[in-house]
């Protein structure tokens, strides 16, 4: 009967010493898991940006990919003076996109409201508009 | 038994020090929302307003830079089809940083613009309320941080530097 005691007891020992390995295997696990992950989304980003050198800029067409690929080369007349144009269109899209932000205020319709409560505080009217 | 209630006592002391941070952040935020609820309207309304005219000055500064900088790069352009002379390897990397500047400050424009549609859109109902103007001021005073960023790059770009 003491022997059989003694069995489950080394048994429920041994059990408790398994349970407390395999937790420590969960903690120490996951994040390892989940750095591996992270590792392995950087390793594709870096491969992306590897793979794509010289068309990282999206959309550009060919010319800035040779400027990037031949940066260190030279480039014949023709194909840096499209470089050129291509840079000056890229900088028209700039500016086309600073206007629309101008096109935004003129056309907030939050500017007639807001301008319009403004008034009305100004007359001294309007402490009940803005709650 | 005892060595149960060590334990505890450390994991919570340890709970309650790793939360003190958060207790603080929500007990200044309170404070904070207090004190500005507290302000009169009109100061609401003449901050935003304040705001919108630096974003708009902010844009302005945006295109007078791409405005430089394309005439700096059309000045380079005329000089290489007038005098068929190839750039230099200086050139070419000094134009490579410019166009990335460049591509770099359409994003950041793309995200200023889609930013401050969506907040017209998403709270446009909640207008006029305290919170949909302070969540204005918020947003003009960050947009026009960018702004200024973008259009210090471009100077960068249009001095050829």
């Amino acid at each position: 009967m003491k022997g059989a005691f003694d069995v489950f007891v080394k048994t429920s020992r041994l059990a408790h010493a398994a349970g407390f390995l395999l937790l420590l295997f969960i903690l120490g696990a996951v994040p390892l898991g989940c750095g591996a992950e992270e590792q392995a989304k950087i390793k594709t980003t870096d491969s992306m940006l590897q793979t794509t050198e010289g068309l990282v800029l999206e959309g550009s067409g060919p010319f800035p990919a040779t400027l990037l690929a031949r940066s260190n080369n030279t480039l014949s007349n023709e194909e840096n003076q499209l470089v050129l144009q291509e840079i000056s269109m890229e900088l028209d899209k700039v500016i086309d996109l600073a206007g629309q932000l101008e096109v935004i205020d003129d056309h907030d319709i939050n500017k007639k409201v807001i301008d319009d409560q403004s008034e009305a505080m100004t007359d001294g009217t309007g402490e009940e508009v803005v709650q | 038994m005892k060595k149960k209630c060590m334990i505890f006592s450390l994991v919570f002391c340890l709970t309650m020090l790793l939360s003190m941070p958060l207790l603080a952040d929500g007990i200044l935020d309170q404070t904070v929302n207090a004190a500005v609820s507290n302000e009169p309207i009109t100061d609401i309304l003449t901050r935003l307003r304040d705001e919108r005219a630096n974003l708009v000055s902010a844009q302005t500064e945006v295109m007078i830079q791409a405005n430089e900088a394309k005439l700096r790069v059309e000045v380079i352009l005329t000089e290489s089809i007038e005098q068929k002379k190839a750039l230099t390897a200086e050139q070419l990397e000094s134009l490579k940083k410019d166009l990335e500047t460049i591509k770099s400050a359409q994003d950041i424009l793309n995200s200023v613009l889609t930013d401050i549609r969506n907040t017209a859109t998403n709270y446009a109902e909640f207008m006029p309320s305290r919170e949909y103007l302070y969540t204005l001021i918020k947003l003009y005073s960050e947009k026009s941080l960018q702004l200024y960023d973008v259009a210090k790059a471009l100077e960068y770009v249009a001095a050829g530097a």
